[in-house]
C-alpha cells in the first residue's frame, strides 16, 4: 500500500474513532456561540438585557447596593467574582463563595432586581462541550478528539499536496468545481483547506483549555522560562503589618474609573485569603472584542498596581500569560466581536457539513462502489 | 506580536510533530506489514525510499521549531 492509500485509511479511521465526540463538540460549540441571543430570546421580560443600557457611575452604585443586599441575604458568603458581559451590559453577575457551595446571582440594572442565576439548558450544553458529561474521562476524550482534528488536518494536507516526491500545486486543486460541475470530493478538501487556519486556532486553544497545565508548562520549557505565569501572580503573599483592611469593591471600581476611563471592566476577582491581590479584567470601550485583553493585578490593601498585561501588546516575558489571557477570545472568536462570532459560527457550520458529514458520505459512497464492484467480479 | 509568535510556535510544533509522526508510522507499517513483505524487492525499496525522503523533510521541519524557539529566546 503506498502512502496515499495508507494515509487515506488513517484519515478515515481517525475520523470514525472521534466522530461522535467531534459531532457533539462542534454542535454544542455552535450553540454556545449564540448563548446570549438564545438565552435572551427564551428568558422572561424581567431577566432580559436592555440593549440601550450603558454602564454609568450611577449604575455601578446600584450594583454595589445589590452586592450589599446579597451579602446580607447570604451571611456566610463572600464575593469571589463579578462579571460584566460586553454583550449584556445591563446584566452583571455576582459570584458568591459560601462555606459549602458557590452561588451565582444576576443583577438586572435596568429593572433594579437581583435573582439567582441558573443556566439550565446552557449549563448542560457547556458540560457536553467540555466533558461530554463524563467528568475527567470525558474531558480527556474531548482533548483526544480535538487532537484527532489536528492530525486529520495534517493528513488532509499530505493527501492533498503531496504526490510522490513532489508538492503538487495547481489551480484545479483550489477549486470546488471541475469541468463537469460541482465535485463533492473537492468541496470536502477545499473547504477543509480554507478552514485550516481557523480550525487550528479553535483546536489548539481548546486543547490548551483541556490540558491547561501541561501545555503551559511545555510552552514555558520551549521558551526557556522558569514558569508560565508571571512571578507576581504565583508568589506567596505576605500580609503587610501596617495594613489590615482590604480595599472595598467600590474602591476598586472607583480606581478603574479614575485610572482607566477608556476601558470597560469585565471581570473583578476581589482578594480572598490567603492571597492579597485583586485581579481586574478590562476591555477597551471602543474596541470590537467582547473579551477582556488587559489584566491588572492590584494590591488588595493599597490598590497599588502590581502588574499589568495587555494581551495584544504584552512583552516577551509575558508571552504565555498573554496567550492565556486571549485564549478564550481566540477559541470563540469573541476577541473580534460580532464579526468574529459570525465567522467562527460559519466555520463551525462548514466543519459539520462539509468536513464531518460530507467526509462520511464520501466514504460510504466509495464503500458501496467497492462492494458493488466486488459483487460484479464474483458474478 | 508576542501573542502571535506564541500561537505560531504552538501551531507549528503541533503540525510538524504530527507530520513527523505519520511518516514514522508509515515507515513502521512498511517494515512490519505482511502485505508489503509480499511485494517484490524493487517495489518495496521504492516505497521505503519515498517514506525516507519525506521523513528527512519532516525532521528538517522539526528543526525549524528549534529555530523559532531560538528567535523567541533572543527577543526576550
Amino acid at each position: 500500500m503506498n502512502f496515499y492509500l495508507f494515509f487515506r485509511k488513517l484519515h478515515l479511521y481517525f475520523t470514525l474513532v472521534a466522530l461522535v465526540p467531534l459531532a457533539i463538540i462542534s454542535v454544542t460549540g455552535l450553540l454556545l456561540l449564540f448563548e446570549v441571543e438564545i438565552s435572551q430570546w427564551q428568558t422572561d421580560a424581567n431577566h432580559q438585557n436592555d440593549d440601550q443600557f450603558i454602564i454609568t457611575p450611577q449604575s455601578i452604585d446600584i450594583l454595589h447596593q445589590h452586592i450589599e443586599q446579597l451579602l446580607a441575604e447570604n451571611p456566610q458568603c463572600e464575593v469571589s467574582y463579578i462579571r460584566h458581559d460586553a454583550q449584556t451590559e445591563s446584566l452583571p453577575r455576582v459570584y458568591l463563595s459560601c462555606l459549602e457551595e458557590r452561588k451565582k446571582f444576576e443583577v438586572n440594572l435596568s429593572t433594579n432586581q437581583h435573582y439567582p442565576f441558573i443556566k439550565e439548558g446552557f449549563q448542560l450544553i457547556l458540560d457536553l462541550h467540555r466533558t461530554l458529561l463524563l467528568g475527567s474521562v470525558g474531558q480527556n476524550i474531548v482533548g483526544i478528539a480535538t487532537l484527532v482534528v489536528i492530525f486529520n488536518i495534517v493528513l488532509g494536507l499530505v493527501l492533498w499536496f503531496i504526490r510522490g516526491k513532489k508538492v503538487k500545486l495547481d489551480k484545479q486543486k483550489f477549486s470546488i468545481t471541475l469541468s463537469r460541475g460541482l465535485n463533492l470530493r473537492n468541496l470536502h478538501s477545499v473547504t477543509a483547506l480554507y478552514l485550516t487556519p481557523m480550525l487550528l486556532v479553535m483546536a489548539l486553544t481548546g486543547i490548551s483549555w483541556t490540558w491547561r497545565e501541561p501545555i503551559y508548562q511545555g510552552l514555558a520549557y520551549l521558551q526557556n522560562k522558569d514558569q508560565a505565569m508571571p512571578a507576581v501572580l504565583t508568589e506567596a503573599k505576605s500580609h503587610p503589618a501596617n495594613l489590615t483592611v482590604i480595599a472595598s469593591i467600590r474602591a476598586i471600581y472607583n480606581k478603574m474609573q479614575q485610572d482607566y476611563p477608556q476601558y470597560q471592566l469585565l471581570g473583578l476577582a476581589p482578594a480572598r485569603m490567603p492571597t492579597d491581590i485583586v485581579t481586574v479584567r478590562l476591555r477597551e470601550k471602543e474596541g470590537i472584542g467582547f473579551t477582556p485583553h488587559l489584566y491588572l493585578t492590584l494590591d488588595a490593601y493599597t490598590l497599588e498596581e502590581k502588574y499589568n498585561t495587555d494581551g495584544w501588546q504584552a512583552s516577551a516575558g509575558d508571552s504565555i500569560y498573554s496567550y492565556r489571557i486571549m485564549q478564550y477570545g481566540l477559541h470563540t472568536g469573541f476577541l473580534f466581536g460580532t464579526a468574529g462570532k459570525i465567522i467562527w459560527a460559519i466555520a463551525d457550520v462548514l466543519f459539520i457539513a462539509s468536513i464531518l458529514i460530507l467526509g462520511v458520505y464520501l466514504w460510504l459512497k466509495r464503500r458501496r462502489k467497492e462492494i458493488d464492484s466486488k459483487q460484479k467480479s464474483l458474478l | 506580536m508576542i501573542l502571535l509568535l506564541t500561537l505560531l510556535q504552538l501551531t507549528w510544533l503541533t503540525l510538524t510533530s504530527a507530520f513527523l509522526l505519520f511518516w514514522i508510522i508509515y515507515l513502521g507499517y512498511l517494515r512490519f506489514s505482511r502485505t508489503v513483505r509480499k511485494l517484490n524487492k524493487k517495489r518495496r525499496k521504492k516505497l521505503r525510499n519515498l517514506a525516507r525522503f519525506w521523513l528527512r523533510r519532516a525532521l528538517a521541519l522539526m528543526l525549524s521549531n528549534a529555530m523559532l524557539a531560538f528567535i523567541i529566546m533572543l527577543i526576550q
